[in-house]
């Protein structure tokens, strides 16, 4: 008995003596004279679309070897992608959210100016990349938000979606819903999660896109948050927490979306083109007759705008050895401006492309090409939150908004407070 | 006099099973909503599903890539696990043969290692083993051990403690050298702590998910949890896939469990010195 | 007869590498970093103690070193007392029971945090709205929403967690009591209650140490059963100081910052830790 016992030890321990010799020169191969290429990706939900287009690439160019990283969970994406670099594991491609990842990445970062995908880029869309009027990213895709809304309901309540033109109108129209609301069978109109900490941000983009002229490098660049929109930010919050499920601060994104939303207990979620997907895998046929999407009235009272654009963009590694990095631009402009990219992207991936060349027609469910036109049409903010300073949405703005909403402070003490925050998280 | 305690035991086990029902509840929120579709997890959370569905279980398995994840989580596990129990068993002898100002000095940098907060050390950790190109599994054993080793140390010691001196020095006189003497003698007695340390550690290897992702994210390399992450978007999250996921990756550890159970042996040093 | 200089050193070197390597030397380059600007990748400039100046004025942080404090007394007794208790339950003589209850205490721990924290979440809101709705008490509603309730919350599902795990520990120490010592003193007619305080207790002594140690230790560095059930909510008042520390890494990118929290932390904790095993040390010794 105790000889086997060493023995099972002393064989443990050979073996792992093996794995250190046989992992130990994994890292940094030559993949068999192949160009290998290491894409560093956090968008979950389209790991498998990915691994499919690298599958495709790979098999049109037998000397490419491409892998795939992909880190879920969300919350631990910068600090993965942070390690990778610490680590010396630099990808080759990875995404980068915004304006203070290029800054945070710049001597890395590869000027894509030259690249077919970034000729392609709709107009603007390069801008949350661009630092000096060079651009370090290629757009992922086009995201959009703005209330996300159940027009059956609408139009059960005598409201017309398409009627609703000014800030009034909306006041009327949840006033209208909320007097119907026990033979809608509503819990609420609203079902805003006040528990999400990027749902608030995203919230506040639409109030502080206009107050930086609606331009991310003057977002970025701004010192200073004055809450110009604040008066309009703050009958908007009263209008929805009036009209909200309760407690607002428990309610998380499941909640909100995956069971009051597609289950027509609420009218009015603040989200955006993503939940479609996580609305279709539940029931197929509410982003085709169901979902709508209505524009927020801030800077004039009849003028609506939702918020669109990229939230993320591929950046290339320049470090990387000259064939990798030929080899990066090469299939990062394949996917976007090859036939079968093109397709893939908006079939499979799902995704509201954000670049020229796309048929409108062969976006598969009706938000997202309508966020698609609006974007085109100039109807369309920034995504500002995106260059607020570092953790400011998170771990500032949220925090005190939540407050407000709980009436633990006035509304002057809530923009006192996140303004000064602003300026020294700045 | 043994009805009474027929009675007793009776009772006992009444108790048991009124306390297990608290402690299994969340478990029986796990498996029910695991036979459920994504939209009746939220819609009826605590009673049985409507319409038990088994198809988030394939779904989940082949998500996960379930061998190949298994046997990578499996080695990792055993590895670290035999790393652990044999570098900590011999530190904490040496520590409790040697009394004196150094050993508890060193005891002592054990406990201070305890505390220190994870995330404090993480961009460093991987700094430093990226710098030395051990960011494999190899590395990821190595700083199993440096994690592990305080708690490990401490339950060896502590066993370590009530075994006497004079069993080593009557080895010794028998012509045994210290090696042997750990090898033959002190092992063996220390089995029980030695299954503590291996359940112990097992579940926090075989759960581990913000390391390995930050170590071994490479293709092949993946574990279980790395895989489960993958349910985890960044905005909607696949419940219904995960907690089957969790199921699945639950059922080897309990397997496990319930073995060594057997070996957690009453009385060590039998037969002993007492 | 004493162990030999080269052999002592031996024996320690393995897990010594380790813990110098996994633990110290990051340890030491975290101090060095809380001394500068530094975003992860390169340090900017050297600010001296400029960090640590502002930590102490810097009331969230403050705020969450309080609550962590609060909440791992309350874990620790919590867990403590109803770990012994199941140590001692589940080493009855219930034949078989016995293994099968083990297991169920035990198996909290299968789990990891994030999971937990959401069928936890689902227990806390719709669970106790349940019961709420059968027994008109207003305790059970809207949990999670206010502080009070979110720190409630997350003892209870840390002593749930944990208190499996420190039953294990105490049973290996329950174990070690010889049978002729319990036997004995039945013969000589000692009661239930006599048994445990006269005998159980006093050789439990070291155990008390080793499990105080654990479940403090763990209580304080608590991340993910706080991400995943309140998130520090709402309005951050149920931030533990491990969250808050990663968030300053990682949200707002300040890792010097982040690393000069993380070094005043670590001192409090081995301030306490230290008294903590200082006063039960002396306690076995005077047992």
């Amino acid at each position: 008995m105790k000889k086997n016992v060493i023995k099972g030890l002393g064989t443990a321990l050979l073996l792992s003596g093996l794995l250190v010799g046989c992992s130990s020169n994994s890292s940094g191969g030559d993949g068999g004279g192949k160009v290998v290429v290491d894409v560093f990706n956090i968008k979950v939900e389209t790991k498998d679309q990915l691994e499919a287009m690298i599958e495709k690439y790979e098999s049109e160019n037998e000397n490419v070897d491409i892998n795939l990283t992909t880190v879920g969970g969300g919350q631990d994406a910068a600090s993965a992608l942070q390690a990778k670099f610490s680590s010396n594991e630099e990808p080759a491609i990875f995404l980068l959210g915004g304006l203070s990842d290029a800054e945070k990445y710049q001597k890395y970062l590869l000027d894509v100016s030259d690249m077919e995908s970034a000729k392609t880029a709709i107009d603007g869309t390069l801008q949350g990349s661009t630092i000096d009027g060079t651009p370090y990213g290629i757009p992922l895709n086009i995201e959009g938000f703005g209330w996300m809304i159940n027009k059956e309901i609408f139009t059960s309540a005598g409201v017309d979606p398409a009627s609703i033109a000014s800030y009034d109108d909306f006041v009327k129209a949840v006033e209208t819903i909320d007097s119907k609301k026990e033979e809608l069978g509503l819990e609420a109109v609203f079902g805003f999660s006040g528990k999400e900490d990027w749902v608030t941000s995203q919230f506040s983009n639409h109030f502080t896109a206009p107050e930086f002229d609606n331009d991310l490098n003057v977002a970025y660049e701004s010192t200073e948050l004055t809450y110009k929109y604040g008066d309009r930010m703050k009958e908007y919050t009263d209008l929805i927490n009036q009209y909200n499920v309760q407690p607002i601060l428990s309610l998380d994104y499941s909640t909100s979306v995956e069971e009051l939303f597609i289950n027509d207990k609420v009218a009015i979620i603040h989200q955006g083109n993503w939940i479609v997907p996580s609305l279709d895998s539940i029931d197929p046929t509410f982003s085709q007759e169901k979902l709508g999407i209505l524009p927020l009235y801030v800077s004039g009272d009849d003028e609506g705008f939702i918020s669109a654009g990229p939230s993320w963009f591929w950046g290339i590694n320049k470090e990387k050895d000259e064939e990798v990095v030929e080899t990066s631009k090469d299939f990062i402009d394949w996917m976007y401006t090859s036939d079968y990219g093109k397709q893939q992207i908006v079939e499979e991936f799902k995704y509201i492309p954000a670049h020229d060349g796309y048929d409108i027609e062969s976006i598969t469910d009706p938000v997202s090409k309508e966020v698609y036109q609006m974007l085109l049409d100039e109807k369309a903010r920034v995504w500002a939150h995106n260059q607020h300073p570092n953790g400011f949405g998170s771990t500032a703005f949220f925090p005190e908004y939540q407050k407000y909403l709980n009436g633990d402070i006035s509304w002057d003490e809530f923009t006192a407070t996140t303004s000064s925050k602003f300026t020294e998280m700045r | 006099m043994i009805a009474q305690n027929k009675a007793k035991t009776y009772g006992f086990i009444l108790l048991g099973l009124v306390l297990s029902i608290f402690w299994f509840y969340p478990f029986y929120l796990v498996i029910v909503n695991s036979f459920k579709t994504k939209s009746e997890i939220f819609v009826n959370t605590l009673g049985f599903p409507t319409k038990a569905t088994f198809e988030n279980y394939p779904e989940a398995f082949a998500a996960l890539e379930f061998i190949q994840s298994f046997f990578n989580s499996l080695v990792i596990t055993t590895l670290s696990i035999v790393l652990i129990c044999i570098c900590t068993s011999m530190a904490a002898y040496a520590l409790s043969r040697r009394k004196g100002k150094m050993s508890s000095a060193i005891y002592f940098i054990f406990a201070i290692c305890m505390l220190i907060p994870f995330q404090s050390i993480m961009i460093p950790l991987i700094s430093i083993f990226g710098a030395i190109d051990m960011l494999n599994r190899a590395g990821l054993m190595v700083m199993y051990l440096g994690l592990g080793s305080s708690l490990a140390v401490f339950l060896y010691f502590g066993a370590l403690r009530g075994i006497p001196q004079a069993l080593d020095e009557a080895a010794i006189i028998d012509g045994c050298n210290r090696f042997q003497v750990y090898r033959y003698i002190i092992l063996p007695m220390l089995k029980p702590t030695t299954v503590t340390v291996i359940v112990l550690n097992a579940i926090w290897f075989w759960n581990d998910y913000l390391l390995p992702s930050l170590v071994i994210n490479k293709d092949g390399m993946y574990t279980i949890p790395l895989k489960m992450f993958y349910f985890f978007g960044e905005y909607s999250k696949q419940w219904h896939l995960a907690l089957a996921a969790l199921v699945i990756a639950i059922i080897p550890i309990i397997v496990v469990y319930m073995f060594l159970q057997k070996y957690i042996i009453k009385g060590i040093s039998d037969g002993a010195v007492k | 007869m004493k162990m030999r200089n080269s052999t002592y050193w031996i024996f320690l070197a393995p897990c010594l590498l380790a813990l110098a390597m996994v633990l110290i030397l990051p340890f030491f380059q975290g101090v060095y970093y809380s001394f500068t600007e530094y975003n992860g990748f390169e340090v900017t400039e050297f600010v001296g103690l400029d960090n640590y100046i502002k930590l102490f004025q810097d009331d969230q942080f403050l705020y969450s070193l309080l609550f962590t404090g609060g909440f791992s007394v309350a874990s620790v007794i919590g867990i403590n007392i109803i770990g012994l208790l199941l140590a001692l339950f589940v080493t009855q003589k219930m034949g078989k029971f016995n293994t099968v209850f083990r297991t169920i205490f035990f198996m909290p721990n299968l789990i990891g945090g994030i999971i937990l924290g959401f069928i936890w979440q689902f227990i806390f809101l719709k669970a106790f709205e349940g019961i709420a709705d059968l027994t008109g008490l207003d305790f059970f509603k809207g949990w999670l929403a206010d502080t009070e309730t979110g720190f409630w919350g997350l003892v209870i599902l840390f002593i749930w967690q944990m208190s499996g795990y420190i039953m294990i520990i105490y049973i290996s120490f329950l174990n070690n009591i010889p049978d002729e010592l319990i036997e004995a003193s039945t013969i000589d007619g000692a009661n239930v209650w006599q048994r445990f305080w006269k005998i159980k207790f006093p050789l439990l002594a070291p155990a008390f140490t080793v499990s105080l140690f654990l479940s403090l230790s763990n209580a304080f560095k608590v991340y993910d059963q706080n991400m995943a059930l309140t998130a520090g909510g709402p309005f951050s008042s149920t931030q533990m100081a491990t969250m808050n520390i990663y968030d300053s890494a990682f949200k707002v990118q300040e890792m010097g910052y982040a690393q000069a929290k993380a070094i005043i932390f670590l001192l409090i904790i081995t301030v306490i830790s230290v008294i903590q095993l200082y006063m039960t040390r002396k306690r076995e010794t005077d047992l």
